[in-house]
């Protein structure tokens, strides 16, 4: 056991309980933090892999994937107000029979 | 790692497990609710104690700061859980920053100050603020159902925490396909690099820029640092490595001298210049793709946000939240600013 399974151990533990928390909440704005909660454990998962290839590749992909996280969380916080405005709730449940 | 630490660390999985389903909101009555809440939150406390011991214990007397991964990493699943359990959801985005944080801290550890950097001011200073202000245009007064409730959170645990153990197993016992694979890889590569390409190094450097697509195939089944001992104590401060790899592979002379020179100019050099020199040389490409990216995805949002819905369209809520327009008869009124006070709890 050496420092880069530390550092994927912790970053598999993040994911999963990012994961638990986009299944098992309903609020939308929670959900797509437990999304960033995911992208933190792969961005540790990103950093072991960097020290045990020994380059610069894993952080260069992590920053890579905070410029994706932005841009998710961005576009993600406007299509939520648009729900917003529509049902004037944030659940998500509100949204499970689409309407064709 | 023996057998014992193994099914040590799925005690400390299935601890967490139970822990973040129980305090997980869920239709109980109130005073249950809390009382189960505390208990998860103590369960999942002991085992992150126990998984901070286990940590501490597999670094090994090596390290020196391995108290500080094992700190960082518990403050990191704490905050996490505490994200994800939390009834609040602007709570849930203040735990994110702490989330945040302690991988930041992690990264530095890892010798990644640039990306340590980057965590904090974007995430922390962008994304969660954003964050923050859509969680306050968009409450609701006092505790919604849906903050209060969750959808079949047994499942997800369950789901969730098998992946998790799934992922652990593969990740610290060698399986025999994985070695098999490995094996044919070595047999592969034997005739093509400079030295023997050992089962725990690396592929890819800066400078073997043709053997670029050697490296990543490694990571993906992982065959495991089960032998990972004597790498990480060939480079003296194992993480301050930038370019080269710092592998016990490299046998030859030259290629021996190559690493030396190589780990003396990243130090020289420090992380953010490296970073620097990896970003726009060998990623070029990708930086420009980012940048589209953001533009377009910034068009995007400005495209969604300004939507205006015709009025026979809009729903019953939208027509509940619509001003009615005054009728002046001609003259001009000034208008009435209706102040609302809203309670906060």
């Amino acid at each position: 056991m050496s420092i880069v399974n530390v550092y994927v151990l912790v970053g598999a533990i993040l994911f999963a309980i990012g994961l638990m928390g986009f299944l098992a909440r309903r609020n939308l704005i929670v959900m797509f933090l437990a999304t960033e909660v995911m992208f933190q454990g792969v961005i540790l998962n990103l950093v072991g892999f960097g020290i045990r290839y020994g380059n610069l590749t894993g952080q260069a992909f992590s920053l890579f994937l905070i410029v994706i996280a932005a841009v998710e969380a961005g576009l993600a916080l406007g299509l939520i107000m648009l729900l917003y405005r529509r049902t004037g709730t944030l659940d998500a449940e509100e949204w499970q029979r689409m309407k064709g | 790692m023996t057998p014992g630490q193994l099914y040590g660390l799925y005690a400390v999985l299935v601890l967490l497990a139970g822990g973040v389903y129980l305090a997980m909101p869920a239709e109980r009555p109130a005073a249950l609710h809390r009382r189960l809440s505390v208990a998860g939150f103590l369960v999942a406390a002991g085992g992150l104690v126990w998984l901070g011991f286990y940590l501490v214990q597999w670094l090994g007397a090596g390290e020196e700061g391995r108290v500080f991964f094992a700190i960082f990493s518990v403050l990191a699943i704490a905050a996490a859980i505490r994200v994800v359990t939390h009834r609040r959801p602007v709570y849930s985005a203040v735990y994110l920053v702490l989330v945040v944080l302690a991988t930041t801290g992690l990264c530095v550890l890892a010798a990644a100050d640039f990306l340590a950097a980057a965590l904090v001011i974007v995430y922390g200073g962008a994304i969660l603020v954003t964050y923050v202000f859509v969680i306050m245009l968009a409450q609701q007064r006092g505790d919604a159902p849906y903050d209060v409730y969750s959808r079949e959170p047994f499942a997800a645990v369950v789901l969730s925490f098998a992946l998790l153990a799934a992922t652990t197993q593969a990740m610290v016992s060698v399986d025999p396909i994985a070695e098999h694979a490995a094996q044919a890889r070595e047999l592969v590569h034997d005739g093509l690099s400079v030295g023997r390409l050992d089962r725990q190094d690396a592929g890819p450097t800066e400078k073997r820029k043709d053997r670029q697509d050697a490296g990543p195939t490694h990571a993906v089944t992982g065959p495991t640092d089960a032998v990972a001992g004597p790498t990480d104590a060939v480079a003296g401060p194992t993480h301050t490595v930038a370019g080269p790899t710092h592998s016990a592979a490299d046998r030859t002379p030259a290629a021996a001298d190559r690493v030396g020179t190589a780990q003396a100019e990243a130090k020289e050099l420090g992380n953010v210049r490296m970073v620097g020199r990896v970003l726009m040389g060998r990623y070029m490409i990708a930086v420009q793709l980012a940048g589209i990216l953001m533009l377009v995805a910034m068009a995007g949002a400005i495209a969604v946000a300004r939507k205006r819905i015709e009025h026979e369209y809009w729903t019953p809520f939208e027509q509940s939240q619509a001003e009615p327009r005054p009728r002046t008869g001609g003259r001009h009124v000034e208008p009435f600013v209706k102040v609302e006070r809203r309670e906060h709890r």
